[in-house]
């Protein structure tokens, strides 16, 4: 009824008058320019302006589909950040378990600080350390190979390995960050729980597995399902530092495909198809493993 | 317990206060960027001031003493007009400059500049542009977008004001070796919208560098041809077995870099399109027995430990530490501003450190020759526009090229040995172009249509000189190709092509490079290759296009 809506809004008037400026960034920076992605459909040009410029419909994704990478750009966009998933997912939800588990507070708070702090450094500096550390010639990781009697490799040129590079190196930087959102369900957990384990009998590897574990299982859900969605959104930023010539064939994504080409040509219709493809798959993908979720008796997202 | 949850909300309330108005002020973006103006970068010239006599300055204020107009008529308007024009600057005071002023006097036109840093005057030209208020005068855009634009009617075409231009009539019309330049960079109506620069290159911007100190150590003269080259590599190898004494930042781009002591003309837009003089046709230089040839002496490097191996994986910051040690690389090849630049760096540690600019590498002996005509500004189709041209064509006049990146003869500067002096930045360790524009408002992006030769700006240290002289001494320059004009279709083709052939090239030229048991089979699978990625369209689009070129009057 139309009084009690009212009623309801001036009740909960402070919360609303909070919510606001998210309301407001909401709509001007993430809904707003959705419009603009019709110039993926159009030829667009600076000078004509986005409502003038001619329509092109599906052109501009015919020519994508037809380039002579496509395949090879999907399979190495969907591999890298399909293993990035199942690679990297696990190990921040470890972490925090056993984090979890230490009982000297102090060195727990100082491993938990150190371990996010190479969430905060920018992916130039982290591509730089890693191009550094696995130097053939006086990188630290060559080094001790070379001091144990193996032969030295070149990383960086050797397609083989770059998923792993791109992988770990990701897992060193996000894992202390991204186990703090399990900390906080772990910290979460009733500790009457533990202590009844206790009673019982229950060891600490059987706490862990029978009440730490399964308490998170509703965080690790709906992050898993989150982090499906950008599956084929791989930033070409740490793509563009680490990759080259030589190892191309599994590194190039379509990202860096797109800066190739759009640097050249300054082609932003041709940017924004690619863009808004990328951006439809995250959404199957967010679908996808919401539906899964939820048969495999999780909650999911909604 | 009151006073306690009183002091708590004071205290709350304060510090939400104080997080809003950090937000409010990050918010506000500062119009005070860093960074460097855009092109021409500052050279590290050694200050040309020993205690400058102050001339007896005469302000010329006779018309007929503001040197040679090429013809113009001074003033340029006969009622007072002002004309609008967005300048790459971080000096916002640049609006009221000595040079302002002094255009005013000379031309009777108020200039109304639109200064913006380097940084925020890209997206800023894209905003003005879209909002359709172009300013009479600005630069920036790419010749495909400067068409573009004058074929919608936005641009006035220069061609149709010859007859009130008659220094662009005698730099770009009547002067043979720069006539190309309407065929070339006019749209498809054969209207040329885009103002050039002239003589604003250096002859010699880039080339191989070495560490003369260390080959005068080891007894190794400066190689004068590509046997020589190697030759001096493999004593510094034997001489330093741990060290890669040719070290690279620049990855894939090497090739290209290299290309040009084998047989390349044109510049990396083109590339790896190539002009062939002899036959008057044009060929895929990366598949050329040339291209072939540079690759086998690269592989030769590397195999032998003299080409560093990790190349194409050096960051800036890697090679510079290498080439800054005294036993790890000794020879590159980069922007003549290291030379300067890395000595000054290790002064201290190292005062022996001496790199120099060595002889070009190839069998053509011949490094890559910059164009004398460069982009300049474009001027908006407004009833502004014929006093709009007029001042630009005074500005390519030598008494505006003069004013503009020099100064006033008398007033701001005094010629002491041919080179201009300034009395009243006596005070200053360094005068360079950055100065000038702080002080006077000169050398503003895109006024400078016309450099001086005289100017600072082509103050030399005195081992850029050296570089300079040597090629100059011998000419050593490749014959530059001719710039095409391209339809949109044709434009389209090649951008595609070009795109799939460089990253292929660079594929397959890298792994020949590196592979040991590389040979004529890969090179023949090469070739193959690019034959499936449209070679053939995209040389067959070049020559077409030339032959269309040739014929055009």
């Amino acid at each position: 009824m139309h009084t009690t809506i009212w009623r309801h809004i001036r009740r909960d008037r402070q919360l609303l008058i909070l919510l606001i400026p998210c309301i407001v960034f909401y709509a001007l920076f993430r809904y707003g320019p959705i419009y603009g992605l019709v110039i993926a459909f159009k030829d667009y040009d600076l000078y004509t302006g986005i409502l003038k410029s001619d329509w092109v419909g599906l052109a501009h994704f015919r020519r994508f589909f037809d380039g002579p990478d496509f395949w090879l750009l999907f399979k190495n966009t969907f591999l890298l950040g399909f293993f990035t998933l199942i690679f990297s997912f696990p190990f921040p939800i470890v972490f925090a378990v056993l984090l979890n588990e230490v009982r000297h507070t102090r060195f727990k708070k100082i491993v938990q600080t150190a371990s996010y702090l190479p969430a905060f450094l920018s992916v130039v500096i982290v591509s730089s350390m890693v191009i550094d550390f696995l130097s053939p010639t006086h990188g630290l990781v060559n080094l001790a190979l070379k001091s144990m009697g193996f032969e030295r490799i070149y990383f960086l040129a050797a397609p083989e390995w770059f998923r792993t590079i791109y992988i770990a190196s990701d897992i060193w930087q996000f894992m202390g960050y991204e186990a703090i959102i399990y900390l906080a369900a772990i910290a979460g957990i009733d500790p009457t729980l533990y202590e009844a384990a206790r009673v019982d009998g229950a060891k600490r590897y059987h706490m862990m597995r029978y009440i730490t574990v399964p308490s998170i299982m509703s965080t690790i859900f709906i992050m898993f399902i989150l982090k499906s969605g950008n599956v084929f959104r791989i930033g070409f930023e740490k793509v563009l530092l680490l990759y080259n010539p030589t190892t191309y064939e599994v590194a190039d994504v379509f990202s860096t495909f797109v800066y190739r080409k759009g640097l050249l040509e300054a082609n932003y219709s041709y940017a924004a198809a690619v863009g808004l493809f990328e951006a439809i798959i995250a959404l199957v993908m967010l679908l996808t493993a919401n539906f899964l979720t939820k048969r495999a008796g999780g909650k999911g997202l909604w | 317990m009151a006073g306690k949850s009183g002091n708590k909300k004071l205290l709350s309330f304060i510090s939400v206060l104080a997080l809003t108005a950090t937000l409010v002020a990050g918010c506000g973006s500062g119009n005070k960027d860093g960074g460097a103006s855009s092109a021409p970068s500052a050279t590290q010239a050694p200050s040309t001031a020993s205690a400058s006599q102050a001339a007896s300055a005469t302000p010329a204020d006779n018309a007929q003493t503001y040197g040679d107009t090429g013809g113009l008529q001074l003033p340029l308007v006969d009622k007072p007009t002002t004309i609008t024009m967005m300048v790459t600057s971080e000096f916002p005071a640049v609006v009221d400059s000595m040079l302002v002023k002094e255009i005013e006097k000379r031309t009777g036109i108020k200039l109304e500049l639109q200064p913006y840093s380097a940084e925020v005057i890209k997206d800023k030209r894209k905003f003005v542009i879209a909002s359709g208020k172009l300013p009479d005068i600005f630069a920036g855009l790419s010749l495909a977008e400067v068409n573009k634009l004058g074929s919608q009617g936005a641009l006035a075409p220069i061609n149709k004001f010859l007859d009130i231009l008659p220094n662009f009539k005698s730099l770009y019309v009547d002067n043979p070796d720069n006539n190309w330049v309407m065929k070339s960079w006019s749209d498809e109506n054969n209207n040329m919208y885009e103002w050039p620069t002239y003589g604003l290159n250096r002859a010699v911007n880039h080339g191989f560098l070495y560490r003369k100190d260390i080959f005068d150590k080891l007894g190794i003269a400066e190689w004068t041809n590509t046997e020589e080259f190697y030759q001096a590599l493999k004593k510094l190898k034997e001489a330093y077995p741990d060290s890669y004494p040719y070290a690279s930042k620049t990855k894939e781009v090497i090739f290209y870099d290299w290309s040009f002591g084998w047989g390349y003309g044109a510049n990396s837009q083109i590339y790896p399109a190539s002009y062939d003089e002899a036959t008057g046709a044009w060929e895929l230089f990366t598949t050329s027995s040339a291209y072939k040839d540079e690759l086998d002496f690269l592989k030769k490097l590397y195999t032998e430990g003299l080409l560093d191996p990790e190349f194409i994986t050096d960051t800036s910051a890697s090679w510079t530490a290498k080439m800054v040690a005294n036993d790890k690389a000794f020879v590159t090849f980069d922007w003549i501003g290291r030379l300067d630049m890395f000595a000054t760096q290790v002064k201290a540690e190292n005062p022996d450190y001496n790199l120099r600019y060595g002889n070009p590498v190839g069998p053509n002996g011949t490094i890559r020759s910059l164009p004398k005509v460069t982009y300049g500004p474009v001027i908006a189709n407004t009833d502004k526009k014929e006093a709009a041209l007029k001042l630009l064509d005074y500005l390519s006049s030598l008494s505006g090229s003069e004013l503009v990146t020099m100064g006033v003869e008398g007033q701001t500067y005094v010629m002491e040995n041919g080179k201009p002096v300034y009395p009243e930045l006596k005070d200053m360790p360094v005068v360079d172009i950055n100065t000038l524009t702080d002080k006077y408002g000169l050398w503003l992006d895109p006024m400078y249509v016309r450099p001086d030769p005289r100017s600072v700006y082509f103050n030399f240290t005195e081992k850029e000189q050296e570089a300079q002289d040597k090629i100059l001494k011998n000419n050593s320059f490749s014959p530059s190709d001719p710039e095409l004009k391209f339809t949109d279709e044709e434009a389209k083709t090649i951008a595609e092509a070009k795109v799939a052939l460089d990253k292929a090239a660079a594929e397959f030229s890298i792994q020949y490079v590196m592979k040991k048991d590389s040979g004529d089979a890969q090179w023949q699978e090469w070739l193959r290759n690019a034959d499936k990625l449209g070679a053939k369209s995209y040389i067959d689009t070049y020559n077409a296009t030339q032959k269309r070129f040739d014929e055009m009057k």
